[in-house]
């Protein structure tokens, strides 16, 4: 194969020594029509013509064909173009097929067609043909189900909060993480940033990165990524996006105006009342069956609820066990049952809510470790 | 858990007596010992002995300040015994119901804010935008309680007088809301709801699936049969003036799901599930882009999924079929509705019930296979990937603080073997592990200088080929391969964290480029390899104080013509508290630069760097007490530069904010 195309380019050196037109090149070089809606292309060629030719060039007219088998498609643009001089010339072709025609060739298996365009020396009668690629896709949805080649197409994102919501609002200083779920043809390395709008910013907000994405994705047609964990240390309101990179290496400038970015909106409030309890003990140590756990006593505390989790499959938290300690003092042993379900050596964190008599939460705390060593 | 709950039927296989003798506690009987020991009561995993009172043989549960949510609470009697062994006396079940009275409980949280840019870069940034913002919160959820009718109300709702980062535009948002009344009856219950719900299903009908309208829902026979219909928007909705009950010809969904458990001793032998979905929608709706947001869709769906548990619910098996009528290519174009079906099975063995692997804390194995119509739809789980027959097999084990994962997943397409279809083959690999000393002790030795490690690793390999032979019918031709390697290292010390990863993708492109009537109409990819290394660091100096620096680089290198292309992100983050409860300081700055690959001729070689962060200080004003709100006057300064342009604003604003809890 690379023979073949070295051949092809010697023989366009050898013709470019000798002849008039020099190069004809389509722009853009490849489009997408969808079978059933009309389809209009404004192409422009660039014909290059020898500095030194005078008679120019002609070109009667363009035709649909089948890229893959080069079959005619019957479809002719007869327009008319003829200029002179050497140098560089553009050419715009306006051209249109109707949506039945697309659903039709869809119908019969093509999916790729070729708009070529003949240019016709009129020093030497030589002809190079220009062609320019339309992909004939079904519609957005049964195109996340054609063929793509072995590359990534993002065709659909959806931006949404743990919580399902699409906006969503939490205290300040919360984990908050977001999920996006990315519907595609095709596979590959999904790149892409997440990038921030801090509060305050009014009707001037500054995006800035706050994670590159290099992905590698199964062509499976879908996946869901998970943001970084997002700021929350400002109140306010907060603007989050995640943009897609066309190119590696290349700015997502227009991120926020194009199907190559999706945006969402997060509140952070300030924090509600409950009063936190500090002074957890143990907190990183070991604790066995004496063991005192101790906290911050809470005034008109009737109940302590004291949780023991471990780290679960896939980051999760799973409960393991728990007392209800009465109200009256900020501390208890773990109870004979509690310890029947610790396993030794293992890593466990403990946290402690205060409940008023009427089970109402009046404080809660942070989370502490520690290592169970009967 | 809400203590005005009162539990007022204890039921369960042992049960000698119950009692239910007022709003405040439960009572009952215990069986009779042969000899008197001490006795544990756990409640929902809880030992709550401490708070509980056994006065002979009576076992009074004192309600108020148990904080428990209506429903079946698992209640356990245990005895202890002298040798340490712990015996199971009673095993039963709490159920608690609404108290005798109505009770109610409501929270509500409102803020008021303005803001007033009072300085900004002089230049063409800011020409024509406002200087003042206004915005507002309201956080409100209520409940309230009968013995026979229940009703719940949660919304949110958001102003803003600027809509540049609007989802659509608009200054009131109603990020979601929902509004419930129902009725309890023996064993049951019934309820309407109005706004966000969740469809609480995974199958192929339903993925995921939570939009705005109307539903009615039916719980009977103790929770053995559910069933809930629903009319639904389409397509996401935060819009205030979204349609509440939407039953429009367009922009609407209809449907339904049963759930039934047919045997009543043993609920989890089986369990069948059916549901059916008609509608229509477009691909857009809010927070979601989309190359082609505006033609519209629309079919019908059903399904049938048997669900079955044994050995302890160790073992499931998954059985599910579903058909649709779907008009894929637009309503208003091209050919109509096409039928197609979807089977998945699904069988999954794991720790837990009758099965345990004493060398293993934690396992699971298990195989699927999907088998999936090109022309299946469903509104409920539109994205569904199609035309995919796909078998995928898994393992997962931990033990002693080691994880492992490892997947196989085999992927076909043009699973009707249509002419025109190129057919398509992929395989997917994928190994995790990871390891964390399960005795390692922050407080001693090394651990105690470098913290907790966790060390992981992850590889995968996925392989994409298409038949040679149906280059010429998709196009391009298709063979290529993605490995993926990262490994982590994770420290955790009680005020520090250092989290460093470093990853690579190999992409191997060995398709042939395909060349016809002397034009190329694909051209094979060059093979990369792209490189990410990425820092995070998060250091709390003290309770008052903490800072978290990051860093990103990626490198894109071209192996065939070495050229290379680079990302790098730094970043930090930083907030204070510098007087306990009246004053903070926040900052945040990221910075990114950008260099492409030298041979592109399109794009300068330079590199381009852009950046932006904020610094806010927040006095508190006045302080929340009773009715009086949180007053909070907060100075903001923002800059951000791209290109070697830079622009910065800074604005001063107060918020006002009320938390309020009532009963």
């Amino acid at each position: 194969m690379r023979k073949l195309m070295l051949i092809a380019v010697l023989s366009g050196l050898a013709q470019v020594a000798q002849a008039d037109i020099l190069s004809v090149r389509a722009q853009p070089a490849r489009s997408t029509a969808n079978a059933g809606q009309d389809f209009a292309l404004a192409l422009t060629w660039q014909v290059t013509l020898d500095v030194a030719d005078s008679g120019g060039a002609r070109s009667a007219g363009g035709a649909f064909f089948n890229a893959t088998t080069g079959a005619a498609l019957g479809l002719a643009v007869p327009v008319i173009t003829n200029f002179g001089g050497g140098g560089v010339h553009t050419v715009t072709d306006l051209i249109a097929i109707d949506g039945a025609t697309l659903a039709d060739w869809r119908r019969q298996g093509i999916r790729r067609v070729g708009y070529r365009r003949p240019f016709t020396s009129a020093t030497t009668g030589r002809v190079v043909t220009g062609q320019s690629l339309i992909d004939v896709a079904g519609s957005a949805l049964e195109g996340l189900r054609d063929a793509a080649p072995g590359e990534l197409r993002v065709l659909r994102m959806e931006l949404a909060f743990e919580s399902g919501r699409r906006i969503e609002v939490v205290e300040r200083g919360a984990a908050l993480e977001a999920r996006l779920t990315l519907s595609y043809s095709g596979g590959g390395t999904l790149r892409g940033r997440w990038q921030v709008a801090d509060p305050g910013g009014g009707e001037r907000p500054f995006f800035r990165t706050v994670s590159l994405v290099r992905e590698n994705l199964s062509p499976t047609q879908r996946a869901t990524l998970e943001s970084p964990k997002l700021p929350t240390n400002l109140s306010g309101r907060y603007a989050l996006r995640f943009c897609l990179e066309t190119a590696a290496a290349n700015q997502p400038e227009e991120c926020a105006d194009s199907s190559a970015g999706v945006q969402s909106l997060y509140e952070v409030r300030v924090p509600d009342h409950t009063v936190a309890i500090t002074g957890l003990f143990p907190a990183g140590g070991d604790a066995g069956p004496g063991s005192v756990f101790r906290w911050s006593g809470v005034p008109g505390a009737s109940i302590y609820q004291l949780q023991i989790m471990r780290a679960g499959a896939g980051g999760n938290v799973e409960f393991v066990t728990g007392v209800l300690v009465p109200g009256a003092a900020p501390n208890s042993i773990l109870s004979q049952l509690a310890l029947s379900k610790l396993e030794p050596g293992q890593r466990y964190r403990w946290r402690i809510t205060a409940h008023d008599v009427d089970g109402g939460l009046l404080a809660k705390s942070d989370g502490a470790e520690f290592v169970y060593r009967p | 858990m809400v203590g005005s709950w009162v539990m007022c039927a204890v039921t369960g296989m042992s049960v000698t007596s119950l009692a239910a003798t007022s709003d405040e506690s439960a009572v009952f009987t215990l069986p009779a010992m042969a000899e008197p020991a001490p006795l544990i009561v756990e409640l929902d995993g809880y030992d709550v002995t401490a708070v509980i009172h056994i006065e002979g043989s009576v076992l009074t549960v004192p309600t108020r300040g148990l904080a428990l949510e209506a429903g079946e609470h698992p209640l356990r009697v245990l005895v202890s015994r002298a040798n340490g062994d712990i015996d199971t006396l009673l095993e039963t079940s709490l159920r608690v119901a609404g108290s005798r009275e109505s009770t109610g409980t409501q929270t509500w949280d409102v803020l008021l804010g303005s803001a007033w840019r009072v300085a900004e870069h002089t230049g063409e940034d800011f020409a024509g935008a406002g200087r003042s913002q206004q915005r507002a919160t309201l956080q409100w959820n209520a409940e309230l309680d009968s013995q026979r009718w229940i009703a719940a109300g949660a919304a949110n709702v958001l102003y803003d007088s600027v809509t540049t980062n609007s989802p659509d535009g608009s200054v009131w948002q109603a990020p979601g809301y929902l509004l419930q009344a129902g009725r309890k009856f023996s064993g049951g219950s019934a309820a309407l709801a109005l706004g966000d719900d969740s469809i609480a299903l995974g199958n192929l009908l339903f993925g995921s699936y939570s939009r705005r309208g109307l539903s009615f829902s039916l719980n009977a026979l103790d929770e053995r049969v559910s069933f809930q219909a629903f009319t639904l928007n389409s397509e996401a909705e935060t819009r205030l003036d979204a349609a509440v009950v939407p039953t429009g010809d367009t922009g609407s969904v209809q449907g339904g799901y049963a759930v039934a458990a047919p045997f009543p001793h043993h609920p989890e032998w089986l369990r069948i599930t059916s549901g059916f979905v008609s509608g229509d929608t477009t691909l857009g709706g809010v927070a979601t882009s989309s190359v082609d947001p505006v033609t519209r869709y629309g079919g019908q769906a059903w399904n049938t999924a048997l669900d079955s548990w044994a050995l302890g619910s160790a073992l499931w098996l998954h059985a599910e079929y579903a058909q649709s009528s779907f008009d894929s290519d637009g309503l208003s174009a091209g050919t109509r509705s096409a039928s197609d079906e979807a089977t998945h099975f699904a069988a999954q063995l794991s720790a837990g019930g009758a099965l345990t692997l004493p060398m293993l804390d934690s396992w699971a194995i298990g195989f699927e296979h999907q088998l999936i119509g090109p022309h299946f739809y469903s509104l409920g789980n539109l994205m569904v990937p199609g035309d995919l027959s796909l078998e995928r097999a898994y393992l997962r084990a931990g033990t002693h603080g080691f994880d492992f994962s490892a997947d196989e997943t085999r992927h076909r397409t043009d699973v009707d073997d249509d002419p025109l279809r190129p057919r398509r083959l992929g395989a997917t690999r994928a190994i995790t592990a990871s390891y964390t000393p399960p005795t390692a002790d922050p407080s001693t030795g090394i651990w105690r200088v470098l913290g907790i490690p966790t060390v992981s690793a992850e590889w995968q390999d996925v392989a994409w080929r298409q038949r040679p032979e149906d280059a010429q019918l998709a196009g391009f031709d298709l063979d290529s391969r993605n490995r993926t390697r990262t490994w982590g290292l994770d420290l955790t010390r009680e005020r520090t964290s250092i989290s460093l990863r470093q990853s690579e993708i190999d992409f191997d492109d060995r398709s042939e480029a395909l060349i016809v009537d002397d034009f190329e109409i694909y051209t094979p990819q060059p093979d990369t390899r792209e490189s990410t290394f990425t820092l995070q660091f998060t250091w709390m100096a003290s309770d008052r104080f903490s800072l978290s620096p990051q860093l990103q680089s990626t490198t894109l290198r071209d192996r065939t013509s070495g050229a290379r292309s680079r990302n790098e992100l730094w970043g930090l983050q930083a907030q204070a508290e510098l007087k306990p409860e009246r004053l903070w300081l926040q900052a945040n700055y990221s910075e990114t630069r950008d260099r492409p690959a030298p041979f592109d001729p399109l794009v300068p070689v330079d590199t381009m760097a852009s950046g932006g962060g904020s610094a806010s200080l927040v006095y508190r004003a006045l302080a929340a007490g009773g009715y009086q709100p949180n007053l909070d006057l907060q100075l903001t300064g923002q800059y951000g530069s791209a290109f070697e342009h830079d622009t910065w604003q800074v604005m001063l604003g107060f918020t006002v904010n009320w938390n309020k809890e009532s009963l």
